[in-house]
């Protein structure tokens, strides 16, 4: 025994030690990680929950045959047959934008239904999933009736538009089908968008242009749903936060003069002046607001398809667009200022469903665009 | 200093030592999250604007629907409208939405040309543009059927086969200089 070691204490005093050391450890450690879980949890609940549950597309071609999801409204055949129209642009390798075209187009003139020839009721002598026309001729009564057969020809023609791929969904639709209803295609959007990414894990969220399979649409680029983000910028302020529980959109934060684009294609609704003095008066738009004004300045709402609308705030001068326009994505629509309630040069953005302008309508544009696969930020 | 060092390498010192670390550790990661982008600006705005009440700061700075009485208020280009206000549309509005859907359901021993000449006038030039070229014999309908109603800014006419609906604007085309003009055609087969 050497003096070094000291005198030696009891082996139960060892081992309690030795327990508490390792206990504490252990605990804290497993209590950090649960903890910062959780913290990211709910960071990601409230800002991009959409984005970590589904993907942005795969390299998977859809298979007609496997079982398919139940959506509402629809049934087995009718989402058997959307399967089909989404494998067929799969194999011509068309984009998923063409695959929702191709799909809302279908329920517009069969509601996805392989249709025969329906006698007196019969739009002359249209059949199948696109009514196509034999004598217009797309081909035989008994290759038109071919869910294989009919998409490929759908296909192949929207290829020939010149710039499909920024078309209003409507308006690429009516290119190929030149029907006497042409904008009868855009309120069947909402649902071709959801059926095509929940069959191809969120295709709608990839690019319009340039795709590349399972990749997401590039910040500021449109994605195949039909949406882009209207300025690229920090989110100064969120949607009906803490501190501002009633503010109904968000603030993005650009320099002035910075272009504001349409997030998707529409039709503007409003394009005016909304600014009051601290008395209630009239104040104008013309001149930087301030903390004290109220009001969004010059502004823009958009009606798009599926009756979802869109608010811009705090131009820099009169806006662009007038009432009544037919807007694109990506049209600009005036220019990043402080108008109205506003410190200073930003975007207030707001997404309202139902056509609802009121602050009723209003929904988080964080989680809206996420899952329309064009995120802010 | 030996007791010291003894100590601190002591079983209990370095016990102390990994609990500091991970105590440490925990506390850096939270402080991290306490100043996220978002909030650290919303920080900045309040203190560089103390002279502003914070109901000022955290209001809402979208639509301000103002409080206004009287006929003034109602008038559209007045900026004391309210901007939540529904707009009926006026007979002259419907009147023209009938018109076009009569000329959109007489297809008889028409061709592409002569049926587009009938909606034509009736028609944005937008809304013209796509119905160029479209051959009459795809109108699904034959007739009119009942009285065309009011739905909002549309116009919804009822048709043998289903309902014809006709969006409707104020605009200038090469007939009218700002009246009400067909901004869409859409189809709900019955």
């Amino acid at each position: 025994m050497t003096t070094l070691d000291g005198p030696r204490r009891p082996v139960w005093l060892r081992r309690w030690i030795w327990g508490v050391a390792l206990v504490s450890v252990c605990c804290l450690g497993a209590v950090g990680v649960v903890a910062q879980l959780f913290v990211d949890q709910s960071d990601d609940d409230d800002l991009n929950g959409q984005l970590t549950t589904f993907g942005c597309g795969n390299t998977m071609p859809v298979d007609p045959d496997a079982e398919l999801p139940v959506f509402a409204g629809y049934n087995e055949d009718q989402i058997y047959n959307a399967a089909i129209i989404i494998a067929v642009g799969q194999d011509l390798e068309m984009p998923p934008r063409a695959w929702i075209i191709a799909v809302a187009t279908a329920m517009q003139e069969s509601t996805l239904r392989n249709l025969g020839h329906l006698g007196d009721r019969n739009d002359h002598d249209s059949l199948g999933l696109f009514q196509q026309r034999p004598s217009s001729g797309w081909g035989t009564p008994e290759q038109i009736q071919d869910p294989v057969y009919a998409s490929t020809k759908f296909y192949e023609k929207l290829a020939t538009i010149d710039g499909w791929e920024h078309m209003a969904l409507t308006e690429a639709a009516q290119r190929v089908q030149i029907s006497a209803y042409p904008f009868a295609y855009a309120k069947h959007e909402p649902d071709a968008t959801e059926i095509v990414n929940v069959l191809t894990d969120g295709g709608g969220r990839a690019a319009a242009v340039d795709y590349i399979p399972g990749e997401c649409s590039a910040p500021g680029g449109l994605s195949a749903a039909g949406w882009m983000v209207p300025v690229e910028g920090p989110i100064w302020s969120g949607f009906r936060t803490q501190q501002r529980p009633t503010h109904q959109g968000v603030d993005i934060g650009a320099p002035r003069g910075t272009p504001v684009v349409a997030a998707s294609s529409g039709t503007v609704i409003t394009s005016q002046c909304n600014a009051f003095g601290p008395d209630g008066s009239p104040y104008s738009c013309d001149v930087d607001g301030s903390p004290q004004v109220s009001g969004c300045g010059w502004y823009v709402n958009i009606l798009h398809a599926g009756d979802y609308l869109t608010r811009y705030c705090h131009f820099g001068s009169q806006p662009l667009v007038k009432e009544g326009d037919v807007v694109q994505a990506g049209q600009i629509l005036g220019y990043v200022g402080s108008s109205g309630r506003s410190s200073g040069p930003h975007l207030h953005y707001e997404v309202h469903l139902n056509g609802d302008r009121s602050a009723a309508g209003a929904v988080d544009p964080v989680a809206f665009m996420a899952n329309m696969g064009s995120p802010l930020e | 200093m030996r007791a010291a060092l003894r100590i601190i390498f002591s079983r209990y010192g370095i016990v102390v030592i990994i609990l500091l670390l991970v105590v440490g550790a925990l506390a850096l990661a939270r402080s991290q999250d306490d100043f996220p982008l978002g909030s650290g600006v919303a920080g900045e705005e309040t203190s560089s604007s103390e002279d502003s009440s914070t109901q000022e700061l955290t209001a809402d700075d979208g639509v301000t629907v103002p409080e206004c009485e009287g006929e003034a208020c109602h008038e559209d280009d007045s900026p004391l409208h309210d901007p939540y206000e529904e707009v009926e549309l006026p007979e002259e509005a419907v009147d023209k939405a009938v018109g076009f859907a009569e000329a959109w359901v007489d297809t008889e021993g028409k061709g592409p040309e002569g049926w587009f000449q009938g909606i034509q006038p009736y028609m944005t030039e937008e809304a013209a543009a796509l119905m160029r070229g479209v051959d009459p014999v795809s109108v699904p309908a034959a007739e009119i059927t009942g009285e065309a109603e009011v739905d909002g800014d549309e116009v919804r006419v009822p048709m043998d086969t289903g309902t014809l609906v006709l969006p409707m604007v104020e605009r200038s085309n090469a007939w009218v200089e700002q009246g009400w003009l067909v901004a869409a055609i859409d189809w709900e087969p019955a």
